[in-house]
């Protein structure tokens, strides 16, 4: 089948009300989309590239390892923890990645109860982010702590002290969110993903593919029944998922929200981190969408209307993230808390300045570009502006959580904090373990969820015909395009 | 652990068995010491043959061969009546640091000293401890301690026994003590005086050697009365307290005993408060607790008190008395010299009211001139007999280390026995010790460590401990004090007096004879003191003392000396003060002290009061003049001075007198051990014998390099926004006020700090029933000695983490000072407070750890439990007091099996990973019998020399905490948490002389750098 070139797909974030957006483009059919996504997996040939940049991962996923084991031989102290500070890369590390991980459930679940249509192509992605990402935070607590090898203490578990862990501590709510969302999470993924992984089963060459496949598609016959079910399951994982969006990320503000340190102590936290993490968690599927939807072909399914709609919900968190922070300084004067006030003078104008303004320029300024139509359709601009959210976004924990513990109540117990190498190697290790999971899942899971791109291609409407999709090709229409009638 | 001639697999095989083959002397040598000195190495002393040391009937010599007596020390198979094992006793005994005896008590477990306090029986401690004292049992254990008698530049290898070192000597010294020069330090001990003037007297030449020296004190003495004599400071009885650079509450020889009198008259709750004056150019905690500082060069502290006696004397008509060195002519010229600072009329004025109420103390470093005059002003106001009063007693021929230099380059010495010290390291610069010292036939040195002095000689003996050994020793008020052993020694060592014993005796003594003798002879005995069944009246007398730790009654009373009428000299200074022309002055180190405890980990990270500086000492300049020579804290430079150069790094010291450089002794050295190698910068390299304590003439050059320097409070420079909050926040937090207005407004503090909604709680809180233990902390008496924090640190088994660590922020220690200076950085104003942790009620940590390790028990300790801890650090990230401290390695795996020895089997040794912090000392609650108020003290108030420190029960509302939680200045820390500590501050009271305060809002020019016009 023709591959069409991207100068070839008509433009559709041309913004006309009268008309339905086209979501797929290229002139695909259910047996294209079919064989677009599940070829990748199946026929063709893995390209070098992949061979490549897995090993880089891998091989920085090793670091990770290396750095965890140093950790685990010698002690906590191979950080750059200091007295006040306490937690640094480590916690910082940890909100990072699960704020990241907010994407998924949010697009799996909230846009779904919305119905938001344009979700289909990217949610298998951005839940398989999710996924990976909330693997990564889970690292950090796990191995923060000073004896690593009693962290199970941590679990409510029975034991013959008959000691049960705190349940006041914010920590062990930390526990149960995050786990929780993790099992939603894999739930969601999976459940969504059964009938694709009974596509690819069908379309199995090799023995191990049938069987493997076979395994993990249960059984699916793509009845009129399962079909009812899965839907059923579906809708209710999703008003499952709704409210975790908000929890986790709220339960782990509140490890900061309810301390007494000038700077943590806020009330705004809970709202202020859920923006933060849809609008960190966006950044992150889009960084990885560009270029996946460039060398996987993808750029009819994965389409420049679904990055706007992103970069939409990027401008509208990031503002919200600014606000927030005008909202902490606002409060910062008007509590008349002198503590709290220096706490925020401090953010911006102290040791820190550095972090704290590279965290408002990357989160707060550099978004508001997407307010231009044409900067936020456009490809490399959307992609560097993902970097500098990411970047900033991890800014915003470790300012919220270093410069605060670096200077608290007393003046005498103040300190600087400097990362070592190994709390640097930890961090890109990291992701080196979050893109060694990604890969894995380009090549041998279906990256898109085909069935659900089915139901809102034009051709699963029975009135697709009366209604001309909006779209722009900026010139003239490509011939393929024009003799295949554009689907009137 | 060094220079062995054949160390173990040192040699090859193929030479070792030519030697065999030979069957050369060395190699007979060789097999005779088949494990030729490293055989107890790396560790010195196993736990087996520790034990061997304890528990056998080993003798406190360990060789056969030797000499001295050998004395049993009955095995434990059976238990001793009284005895149990496990449970701690105590043994008073004295530690002598240069002049200064202290007597101490010392905790000793299962037969293992592990702690050392005061003696509260003695008025020279009064169960008070300096922190060298305390951190001297750490030094008992020391592994890089001296093992072995080594002979050096013989033919045969450097490892050799006592035996052999007798023999040689009775050989040596069989014919007299001719051409022996023997040098020792300081020492008060009756035994060693004696038995040094036994060796004077077969012919020995004695000579004298300490680096932080009193001999200025005493010239001083003797110019003004003819006589030396120990000069009795009772600042209980001194309303007004002036000190010229004296450092009267820390580094005098009775600075325990000052502390506490000086206390006394700071509670204001008995009416009166003492008022202090303090001249001096580095900030010391004299200068903290004073209620006036000048900073002043410590070459313009003469000038001072010229112009001090002029003011009083041609001012205010004071009258001085018969015999005085200067007429009101000679002080003339003095009157309104700009080194006395703009308020010496008050200051006149001041002690013209105060008369026969008042003290004037200069320190070391001022010539004995200053001195004199001191003397004599303090008669002429009518103090001495009160506040100032006289032991006069007759100083030995002793000469000093630079007549012994010239001896020595003279080729007259032909044997030069060192007892203790290390000249060679700490000797003056220009005298070229090291040098001079090889130039005598046999060197003979006794010493703890196998250092610098020990390499140079050719017979190095290791000593005894004094906690390994019998003695004696005379405290500053003239009591007797004994020395007794605590344990035998752990290595070969032998104490100064049974060397001693060993040249002059015929059959040597040991030490417990010697002092027996020593104590015998001083009530009047002739000859060798009885057996103890012999004589049971003496025996009795002599238990006594033991028991006690010194000799009861035996305190002498001071008296008033006549004047000699010698005449005094005026201060003449040379060209003035400034950024070409600097002032070094070198000053004691309140770590290391001269460099003999270099080698004590303790001291090395226990941070200065004022600099917070641990591992190191530096240059410390003021603020100005580091701005004048364009140079910032931490700067590596180079110190030129009187044609020598060290380098060294800069700390700019709030408070320091403009062009005034202080660096401390006792660092820099390269033969420290372990723990002290090369920390800090050597500042004996430029101190010569004519300026032993300051000199002009420093010039700082820059080397473009930087030091890292690691200090426990402002780990790093603070920025201007960091640094103004820090002058907005401290008064809330450090509370004072002045004498007059706690009269006035008593309840002052609670107008200070932030303000608050009224505190409510939203639920029903516990009520404590039974004991409610609470402390004060009283911030007008604390003096930041440092007693406390290192008290902690041995009760309670805190860890030392190295310098590197401390630069990061990690030390350990769960007492720590904090100290703010405020207002003009030349002239601040110091704030200081002991934080450990308050034991909140509400307390932030108890809520936030995941896994309930540190909850709250029935008494209303926030109770730590390590066992259950899993460090996820959040406990001490909601701790708004920071008080809480992370393993965060294992900080004892380093520990060698006899530095174990030291820990308190009373208190866990914390894992890797555990936070932990003060328990108010826990197992002293838990294992306290009675509960009457005061029988459980935790280890920080016990050894508070001032008794800033109370703990005790305040449901109890007799208890002496309960009585000072209901006065008006206690205030909690941080109250507007409403989170409740237990530990409540009393806010710091000022005594400012009304007068001056009038006066105040200067511009912070005391004119102390710029005293320059010349005169006399």
């Amino acid at each position: 089948m023709k591959k069409p070139q991207v100068s070839q797909l008509a433009d559709n974030t041309v913004d006309d009300p009268t008309r339905p957006v086209e979501l797929i483009l290229g002139g695909n059919d259910f047996t294209s989309i079919t064989a677009t996504v599940s070829d990748i997996v199946l026929e063709r040939k893995t390209p070098r590239a992949w061979y490549l940049a897995f090993f880089a991962t891998a091989g920085l996923t090793g670091v990770l390892f290396l750095m965890i084991a140093w950790l685990f031989i010698r002690g906590v102290g191979v950080w750059g923890l200091n007295n006040p500070v306490g937690w640094a890369w480590d916690i910082t590390n940890f909100v990072f990645w699960v704020g990241i991980g907010h994407a998924g459930t949010l697009i799996s679940a909230i846009l779904f109860l919305l119905r938001q249509k344009w979700r289909t192509s990217i949610n298998r992605f951005a839940e398989a982010m999710t996924i990976f990402a909330v693997v990564c935070a889970g690292i950090f607590p796990g191995i923060h702590v000073g004896r690593v090898w009693v962290v199970y203490w941590l679990f409510p578990l029975p034991n013959n002290q008959a000691m049960w862990p705190n349940f006041r501590s914010p920590l062990l709510w930390d526990v149960f969110a995050v786990g929780t969302y993790m099992t939603v999470s894999l739930l969601f993924w999976y459940t969504g993903m059964v009938p694709d992984l009974a596509t690819l089963r069908d379309r199995s060459k090799t023995r191990i593919q049938q069987a493997v496949y076979g395994f993990l598609a249960l059984g699916w016959r793509n009845s009129h029944r399962h079909w009812h079910r899965y839907e059923k399951a579906y809708l209710l994982l999703a008003g499952l998922a709704t409210p975790l969006v908000l929890s986790v990320h709220s339960v782990v503000s509140f490890d900061f929200a309810t301390s007494q340190i000038p700077g943590w102590h806020t009330a705004i936290f809970p709202p202020y981190f859920v923006a933060g993490a849809v609008f960190s968690g966006f950044a992150m599927v889009g960084t990885i969408l560009i270029p996946a939807r460039k060398w996987f072909g993808l750029e009819q399914i994965i389409t420049k209307h679904h990055l706007e709609n992103m970069n939409k919900i990027i401008l509208a968190t990031g503002s919200m993230v600014g606000f927030a922070y005008a909202t902490e300084f606002f409060i910062a004067w008007y509590s008349g808390n002198p503590n709290e006030s220096f706490a925020f003078i401090n953010r911006a104008f102290g040791p820190y300045a550095w972090a704290y303004w590279t965290m408002v320029t990357c989160n707060v300024i550099t978004p508001q570009l997407f307010w231009v139509k044409k900067l936020r359709t456009n490809l490399a601009v959307m992609w560097i502006m993902y970097i500098f959210v990411n970047i900033g976004m991890w800014f915003e924990r470790f300012v919220i959580i270093v410069t605060s513990l670096s200077r608290d109540f007393l003046p005498s117990s103040w300190a600087y904090f400097r990362p070592t190498p190994v709390d640097i190697l930890t961090f890109v290790g990291s992701f080196g373990l979050f893109f060694t999971l990604v890969l894995l899942f380009i090549r041998f899971l279906p990256m898109i969820a085909m069935a659900e791109v089915k139901t809102v291609m034009p051709i699963a409407d029975a009135h697709s015909g009366e209604r001309r999709s909006v779209g722009d090709y900026h010139g003239d229409i490509p011939a393929h395009i024009r003799d295949g009638g554009d689907r009137k | 652990m060094s220079a062995y001639s054949l160390e173990p697999g040192s040699g090859s095989p193929y030479w070792r068995s030519l030697q065999e083959l030979a069957d050369t002397e060395e190699y007979r040598h060789l097999m005779e010491h088949e494990f030729p000195g490293g055989i107890e190495a790396p560790d010195g002393m196993s736990r087996r043959r520790f034990l061997q040391i304890m528990s056998a009937s080993i003798a406190m010599t360990s060789l056969a061969g030797c000499r001295w007596p050998v004395e049993k020390i009955v095995p434990y198979a059976a238990n001793t009546p009284g005895i149990d094992p496990g449970t701690p006793i105590k043994f008073a005994t004295t530690m002598e640091l240069g002049a200064a005896a202290m007597p101490i008590m010392v905790t000793s477990y299962d037969g293992r000293p592990i702690k050392i306090d005061g003696n509260p029986g003695h008025a020279l401690s009064g169960g008070a401890a300096s922190v060298f004292a305390q951190a001297s049992v750490l030094g008992l254990y020391d592994p890089d301690r001296s093992q072995t008698v080594r002979r050096r530049g013989g033919v045969i290898g450097s490892d050799s026994d006592w035996a052999s070192f007798l023999a040689w000597a009775q050989t040596r010294f069989a014919g007299g003590l001719q051409g022996v020069a023997i040098l020792t330090g300081a020492t008060t001990s009756p035994s060693t005086q004696a038995l040094l003037r036994q060796a004077a007297a077969k012919g020995a030449q004695i000579y004298l050697h300490e680096p932080v020296c009193r001999l200025n004190e005493m010239r001083g003495l003797r110019l003004a009365y003819g006589t030396a004599a120990m000069a009795q400071l009772d600042l209980s009885t001194a309303s007004l307290i002036v000190d010229f650079d004296a450092n009267c509450l820390q580094d005098h020889p009775t600075a325990l005993r000052n502390a506490k009198a000086f206390a006394a008259g700071r509670r204001a709750e008995a009416g009166s408060m003492n008022r202090l004056y303090s001249f001096e150019n580095t900030f010391s905690t004299t200068g903290g607790m004073a209620d006036h500082r000048y900073p002043t060069a410590a070459r313009d502290i003469g000038p001072a008190v010229w112009a001090l006696a002029a003011e009083l004397v041609l001012g205010e008509h004071l009258e001085l008395p018969l015999g005085a060195g200067v007429n009101a002519a000679q002080l003339g010229a003095w009157r309104g010299h700009a080194a006395g600072g703009p308020h010496i009329a008050h200051l006149a004025r001041d002690l013209m009211a105060h008369r026969g109420h008042s003290a004037l103390v200069t320190g070391l470093r001022q010539d004995p001139d200053v001195h004199a005059l001191i003397h004599t002003l303090n008669a002429a106001l009518g103090n001495v007999g009160h506040a100032v009063s006289y032991l006069p007693f007759e100083l030995p021929p002793f000469g000093l280390i630079d007549e012994l230099t010239t001896q020595l380059n003279g080729g007259r010495v032909a044997t030069l026995v060192v007892l203790g010290g290390n000249p060679v390291y700490d000797a003056p610069a220009d005298l070229n010790f090291g040098a001079a010292m090889a130039r005598a036939g046999e060197r003979i040195h006794l010493g703890l460590h196998d250092d610098a002095t020990a390499q140079v000689s050719s017979w190095h003996l290791p000593a005894a401990h004094y906690l390994e050994s019998w003695g004696d020793a005379q405290g500053w008020d003239g009591s007797l004090l004994a020395v007794q052993p605590l344990i035998a020694p752990l290595y070969t060592g032998h104490t100064a007096t049974e060397l001693l014993s060993a040249l002059v005796d015929g059959t040597p003594r040991d030490a417990h004879r010697i002092t027996r003798d020593t104590f015998f002879a001083l009530a009047g005995g002739q000859g060798a003191s009885p057996a103890s069944e012999a004589d049971p009246a003496f025996e009795k007398r002599w238990r006594a003392f033991l028991h006690d730790g010194f000799l009861a009654g035996s305190t002498r009373a001071g008296v008033a000396l006549p004047f000699t009428g010698a005449a005094l000299t005026a201060p003449a200074n040379g060209p003035a003060l400034g950024g070409d022309n600097l002032e070094l002055t070198f000053l004691q180190d309140q770590s290391v002290y001269d460099g003999r405890f270099a080698d004590n980990a303790w001291l090395q990270e226990l941070p200065d009061f004022m600099t917070k500086l641990t591992w190191d000492n530096a240059a410390l300049l003021s603020p100005a003049t580091a701005k004048e020579l364009g140079v910032v804290h931490s700067d590596l430079v180079e110190l030129q001075y009187k044609g020598r150069s060290l380098q060294a790094a800069v700390y700019v010291l709030p408070g320091q007198a403009r062009h005034s450089v202080t660096l401390t002794l006792g660092y820099g050295r390269d033969d420290a051990g372990r723990v002290g190698q090369n920390a800090g910068f050597n500042a004996y390299k430029l101190r010569t014998w004519d300026g032993l304590h300051r000199g002009d003439g420093l010039k700082l050059g820059k080397t473009g390099r930087q030091y890292q320097l690691a200090i426990t409070q402002d780990h790093h420079a603070i920025d201007k926004v960091g640094a103004a909050e820090i002058q907005k926040r401290v008064p809330g937090l450090v509370r004072e006020g002045t004498f007059e207005q706690y009269h006035n407004e008593p309840d002052f503090v609670d107008h200070l700090g932030i303000h608050s909604p009224p505190l409510i709680s939203l639920w029903k809180e516990f009520e404590y029933t039974g004991h409610k233990w609470g402390m004060a902390v009283d911030l007008n008496t604390c003096t930041g000695c440092n007693a406390c924090v290192l008290g902690c640190q041995s009760e309670n088994n805190i860890p030392v983490v190295g310098k590197d660590q401390v630069a990061r922020g990690r030390e350990m220690s769960w007492v720590r000072l904090d100290r703010y200076f405020l207002g003009d950085p030349d002239d601040p104003r110091c704030a200081q407070q002991p934080v450990a942790c308050v034991q909140c009620e509400m307390a932030p940590c108890e809520q936030v750890c995941p896994v309930a390790a540190t909850v709250h028990t029935r008494e209303g300790l926030n109770a730590m439990v390590y066992n259950r801890c899993v460090g996820t650090r959040y406990c001490s990230n909601n701790c708004p007091y920071k008080v809480r401290r992370f393993n965060w390695y294992n900080n004892f795996e380093d520990l060698t099996e006899t530095q174990r020895l030291v820990l308190n089997p009373d208190v866990t040794v914390r894992a890797r990973g555990v936070m932990e912090k003060c328990t108010y000392c826990v197992q002293r609650i838990e294992g306290g019998r009675s509960i009457r108020d005061g029988d459980i003290t935790p280890a920080c108030a016990q050894t508070c020399p001032t008794d800033a420190i109370v703990f005790g029960d305040l449901n109890d509302k007799d208890s002496r905490v309960s009585k000072l939680r209901e006065l008006t200045r206690s205030y909690d820390l941080l109250d507007y948490l409403n989170i409740k500590p237990r530990t409540f501050y009393l806010a710091r009271l000022r005594n400012p002389n009304p007068a001056i305060a009038g006066t105040e809002g200067h511009g912070g020019d005391h004119g102390g750098g710029h005293a320059e016009a010349a005169h006399g």
